[in-house]
């Protein structure tokens, strides 16, 4: 009796083992005893099975069973051998990183090289008027922080749907977005020119000016957002080639006016943009393999899930021209107007952008390298060396910081020494002026310091901590803000460029601090992350 | 557009309306949340304690050199964002409470679950609702329908009364108007005591205000003392009528104040002026009856709207402080005449926040007199200015309001009412009896001019006073229930209607220094040209209108540095030639000699006047030569009675491209 009892018995624990091992096949890890309920039944087990073979009340009773038993037992999983990457594909993916990092500057390029030669590009003219330079640079100004958070949301939304090979979802969240951003820059339009109209703070032609000219430029970023995103940095500089041509033709062969000219070529550029983006998601779209679309998701979700990309580009653009608004509005003896573009302060500003160019492309190529190796990583590492994978990263980032940081500040050096050999009509002047200068080689350095807040803000990105990257750049508005004020009501309205220097040094430790937490705790962030 | 022109007055009036709304009614909402007895002192306390918070707040800006819209902004944003986190901490309704329920609202309207528009619409019928309901219970029975029309009559009458003047003409009233002008701008440019130490809270509530409407300082400050009188006569009826408990009374001192003031001894042609001594009288009856509120009540929120009184008219004009030290007096000592066990601690924080203020109120003087600066001279010899001065004569103003007094007094006695009503009778007695006295004699024994002028001003509000308080006495002896009521709106109509009729008050027409057409220009020449790009040249009077927006230059410098026979208008300063560049200039010519119509600086006036005329005789003359050989002359603007020509000097567009990029930041 007892002998056959126990051979029962025995079958029975062996049929229960073999139970488990089947639910562990199903799902290494679930989540609680209902799902191994779900996954029982879906083995072809029932209530009245699971009385006669294991003597359960039903399968709820067995899954608990089972539950239990996976709670005690390791799991084991095997190691994933990863073969080490080819160095010469490893170098290809760094010089492709370098130049998708520095391509983006392209545009840029291209109007800095018409401004110098035809003295004017698509939106700026060298001999406009005081008053029309205020307009325009504040309309810039406006359309920039108008649409920061619109252009990360599309970047952020549509960068996963592609990656999944979603075209579909990707435009379709790209165009909500947009339908989104239109009305919304159209009612902040509408909104400056109803308090101008209460208030009068600039006269009419200044306030339709800025208004056209933040319109249209937020048409224009919209749409290269959406080509930036389909990796289409090429055409959207042809688009800008393209539009500058018009406005020659327009200005200089026809003698229209310069404002109506290049209103009427960043309208055609802006139409331009939007269809050849839309052209290219559909022709993605054909090239998917057909299948059951999915549906997108509520759109609270989108929002609850973009937002803090939205704010991040939001404060990223409002770090960036913080300095300008601060050092325009002060108030050196009369104030014509509440802002007052100064050419002096803008100039030195805009000669240094070109020091983040390379630095960027640098950034790029860390930040994805780090991430492909940390993809790798994952798999190779034992849960009990999260730790030791963590310090590991933390060297890792060390070092490339330290890399970067160098490798800006001797850009910036360089650059700096460039402009002063190439002199004459190159430099439009920076050396010769004071004012320009001391602003060109703070905001250079500065510049440098922000190609270090940008990776760790990218890499803040790549693990999933937009929130931590946003508090950083919002103590660096702050900073940036407030140091630049004091310093240029007190000292000189051009002193506002240490405001933008304090507030980049904050930017860059504050998210040096952020990224080191993260990869000090990296096994824990990569779980939230996933 | 014409200054006067509808169109103009509106869009103007709207400005100003809008800012004053913003930053002393809704902003000091949230900065001061606290709830009041009724709307009313809710008003009128939140404003109080946000002029004391906008002025010392501009003081302290100002003094570090910061003070511009965006600091004041981020100084009042970050006091209201302490004010919300403390108001979160203590029932709950701070900014973390809201949030949630917000983003909540975000999310249900991606998700299609709300209508932004039916919300809206919901608000805004909740609000209309509100104000009907509001509206309806000030219409309720008749004695509140014939008291709310007589207020708002009353109100509509004094604001005709002393805005006229400012509506209708632009040249500014008074020659004191052109002091605050220019020390307005001063403060907007960040400096304190440009013409010597003198109280400039006035000066930077002006400047706030004009931060806000981005408005012309002139339109400011046409405005402003006009809002000022309209103000002391609300502030009147809201003391009156809260320390009697009775509406028609409070309406009854209104009238006077408002619509009478021809009749009283306060220089009342100054309330179409901007002063700072009538902005300082603003405060001067809610600092007293707040401080009398404290005595009764001992409520924090009484004693800080007190405090704040007190050191705003500290902060505006010595004299008014002086009165408002003689009324905290009396106050005290009818506290301790009839309630001396509970008053000792009141009356020990009423004289603290009194001291502090008297401290708050010379501290910004400090740094002025250690910079080396004296105190305004114009002021501290009117202070010490004697002239021979009669005893005025008893008006039938004076004595209701004496009677009045009295009988209020000596009713609250035979009545035995509440030992709190004994005091306020007592307290206003005293202060009316000694403010009398104070009218009466000081002037005429001590011959200064300033007290010979300005102690008329307290009994004037005191006679106010008196006379609602009177009637509220004597309405007080004859009994009866709602019919009494009736019947005594009824009386206060007719009585208002008859004084109206017969007395026949006109509005203020103070005197002015320069021709309306004058001010016009500026206005047009401001509003065309930009700001910096043009330059005025004209008699004195031009230097405050320009100031912050052109240049000036007087005729008189103009003519004799600038010879019109060379190519470019040079000047020589420290033996070097001095080009102007200001592409347009605009020189003010007076063809008829405008005269100021007002005795007391006819005879200043005079050797001024010949120096114009021969001014202009000069400048026929310079004309003539610059004509000769130059073709950038023209005429702006010309009429009867002037002439302003232009001398057009345009930049070439090199000189354009080195101002933006190189320079004339």
């Amino acid at each position: 009796m007892s002998g056959i009892g126990t051979s029962v018995l025995t079958e029975r624990v062996n049929l229960f083992n073999e139970l488990v091992g089947e639910v562990r096949k199903r799902h290494l890890n679930p989540e609680d005893k209902y799902e191994v309920a779900a996954i029982i039944e879906s083995l072809g087990w029932n209530d009245n099975m699971a009385a006669d073979v294991f003597g359960a009340d039903d399968v709820f009773a067995l899954a608990a069973d089972v539950w239990e038993a996976l709670q005690t037992r390791p799991l084991l999983v095997p190691a994933v051998h990863v073969k080490k990457m080819n160095f010469f594909k490893y170098l290809g993916i760094i010089i492709s990183s370098f130049l998708r990092g520095t391509i983006f500057a392209f545009p840029m390029a291209v109007s800095v090289f018409f401004m110098l030669t035809l003295r004017f590009s698509l939106w700026s003219y060298l001999y406009l008027s005081l008053e029309y330079a205020t307009s325009i640079a504040l309309g810039t100004i406006l359309s920039f922080m108008a649409v920061g958070g619109f252009t990360q949301a599309i970047a952020r939304r549509g960068f996963l749907y592609i990656g999944q090979g979603h075209y579909y979802m990707a435009r379709k969240v790209t165009f909500y977005f947009l339908k989104i951003g239109y009305p919304v820059c159209i009612i902040a339009a509408f909104a400056f020119l109803l308090f101008n109209a209460a208030f009068t703070v600039f006269p009419w032609r200044m306030a339709l000016v800025a208004v056209l000219y933040f319109l249209f430029l937020c048409s224009i970023w919209l749409s290269v957002t959406i080509m930036y995103m389909l990796r289409k940095e090429l055409v959207f500089t042809g688009l800008i080639i393209a539009g500058i041509m018009v406005v020659f033709v327009l200005f200089k062969l026809l003698g229209l006016n310069i404002i109506l000219s290049q209103l009427i070529a960043m309208t055609l550029v802006s139409i331009a943009g939007i269809a050849v983006a839309l052209y290219f998601f559909l022709r993605e779209e054909r090239r998917m393999e057909k299948g059951i679309k999915p549906l997108m998701p509520r759109f609270s979700i989108i929002f609850y899930t973009c937002i803090p990309y939205f704010i991040y580009g939001f404060l990223y653009f409002t770090f960036f021209f913080i300095d300008r608004l601060v050092a325009w509005s002060t108030n050196s003896l009369y104030m014509p107007y509440l802002i007052w573009f100064r050419g002096q302060y803008e100039l030195g500003l805009d000669f240094s952008l070109i020091a983040l160019i390379l630095p960027i492309g640098l950034v790029e190529v860390f930040v994805s390298e780090i991430m492909t190796r940390l993809e790798i990583d994952q798999k190779i590492y034992k849960s009990t060396d999260a730790g030791h994978m963590g310090r590991a990263y933390v060297r890792s980032y060390v070092k490339r910081i330290f890399c970067l940081a160098l490798f800006s500040l001797a850009n910036a050096a360089a650059l700096y020494l460039v402009m002063k050999r190439a002199g004459g009509s190159f430099s439009l002047g920076i050396f010769s002026n004071n004012t320009t200068h001391f602003v060109f080689i703070w905001s250079v350095i500065s510049y440098a310091v922000v190609a270090v807040a940008l990776m760790n803000t990218l890499l803040l990105f790549c693990l999933s901590q937009p929130g931590m990257a946003c508090k950083s750049a919002l103590y660096a508005i702050i900073v940036n803000m407030f140091l630049g004020f004091l310093l240029s009501r007190w000292v000189d309205y051009s002193w506002a460029v240490l405001g933008l220097f304090a507030g980049s040094l904050v930017f860059a430790l504050f998210t040096a601090r952020r990224v080191m937490q993260v990869l000090n705790d990296l096994d824990y962030y990569l779980y939230t992350a996933a | 557009m014409l200054y006067s022109e509808l169109g103009n007055q509106i869009l103007n009036i709207v400005r100003y309306g809008f800012s004053f709304l913003i930053v002393f009614v809704l902003w000091p909402r949230i900065l001061f949340p606290g709830r009041e007895e009724d709307r009313l002192n809710a008003i009128v306390s939140r404003y109080v304690k946000m002029a004391c918070l906008t002025m010392a707040a501009g003081y302290f800006l100002v003094s570090i050199k910061l003070y511009e819209l965006f600091s004041l902004v981020a100084v009042l944003l970050l006091i209201s964002a302490y004010s919300l986190s403390r108001r979160g901490q203590k029932n709950g309704s701070g900014f973390k409470d809201i949030w949630p329920g917000f983003v909540a609202l975000v999310y249900d309207f991606f998700d299609g679950l709300v209508n932004p528009l039916i919300l809206a619409g919901g608000f805004f019928k909740k609000k209309f609702y509100s104000v009907k309901g509001f509206v309806c219970s000030g219409f309720g029975t008749f004695a509140a329908a014939g008291n709310s029309l007589l207020l708002i009559s009353v109100f509509l009458y004094s604001a005709y009364l002393r805005f006229y003047d400012a509506v209708v003409h632009a040249a500014p009233a008074m020659s004191d108007a052109y002091v605050t002008l220019a020390w307005m701008k001063y403060i907007e440019r960040r400096i304190l005591f440009h013409d010597g130490i003198y109280p400039q809270g006035f000066h930077i509530y002006l400047t706030v205000l004009r931060k806000f409407a981005f408005t012309d300082p002139l339109y400011v400050l046409k405005y402003t003392g006009p809002l000022d009188g309209l103000f002391i006569t609300l502030g009147l009826y809201f003391a009156v009528s809260r320390l009697t408990g009775r509406v028609t009374p409070g309406i009854v001192s209104a009238f006077i104040f408002g619509v009478l003031p021809g009749f009283l001894p306060c220089e009342w042609q100054r309330q179409a002026s901007t002063n700072s001594q009538e902005f300082a009288l603003v405060f001067l009856l809610p600092a007293w009856y707040y401080a009398a509120c404290y005595f009764d009540s001992q409520k924090k929120s009484h004693f800080w709207a007190a405090a704040a009184a007190f050191a705003v008219i500290g902060w505006t004009h010595p004299l008014i402080f002086v009165f408002l030290y003689i009324g905290l007096f009396f106050l005290i000592a009818a506290n301790f005449t009839f309630n001396l066990k509970e008053s000792a601690g009141p009356a020990k924080n009423i004289i603290l926040a009194a001291g502090g203020a008297g401290v708050l109120a010379v501290l910004p003087a400090a740094p002025g007199l250690l910079m080396g600066r004296s105190f305004h001279s114009s002021s501290a010899d009117y202070l010490t200015w004697q002239v021979k001065v009669n005893f005025p004569e008893i008006t039938a103003i004076d004595v209701l309001a004496l009677g009045g007094l009295l009988l209020f007094f000596i009713t609250s006695l035979v009545f035995k009412k509440h030992k709190r009503q004994i005091i306020t009778a007592f307290f206003v007695l005293l202060l009316g009896l000694s403010s009398f006295a104070m009218y009466m004699t000081l002037g005429p024994l001590t011959g200064k001019a300033v007290l010979a002028a300005r102690t008329g001003i307290m009994w004037s509000l005191l006679a106010a006073v008196g006379i609602g308080a009177g009637w509220f006495a004597l309405c007080g002896i004859v009994p009866g229930g709602v019919k009494k009521q009736t019947a005594e709106v009824i009386l206060c109509i007719a009585a208002v209607v008859c004084a109206t009729v017969l007395l026949k008050p006109a509005s203020a027409q103070p005197y002015k220094m320069q021709r309306d057409s004058m001010v016009e220009q500026y206005l047009r020449i401001s509003s065309d040209f930009r700001p910096t790009e043009w330059m005025m040249v004209s008699a004195e009077e031009g230097y405050a209108l320009a100031l912050g927006r052109g240049w000036h230059t007087m005729l008189g410098d103009f003519l004799s540095w600038y010879d019109p026979a060379r190519e470019k208008l040079v000047r020589l300063v420290d033996g070097r030639e001095n080009i102007l560049t200001t592409p347009d200039i605009f020189i003010f010519k007076e063809k008829n000699l405008f005269r100021v119509e007002e005795d007391s600086i006819k005879t200043i006036m005079q050797p001024v006047l010949e120096r114009r005329a021969e001014e202009y005789r000069l400048l026929d003359q310079w004309l003539e030569k610059y004509e000769a050989s130059h073709d950038n002359v023209s005429v702006y603007y010309e009429d009867e009675d002037i002439q302003v020509i232009r001398i057009h000097q345009p930049k070439s567009s090199e000189e354009k491209f080195r101002e933006i990029w190189e320079g004339g930041g």
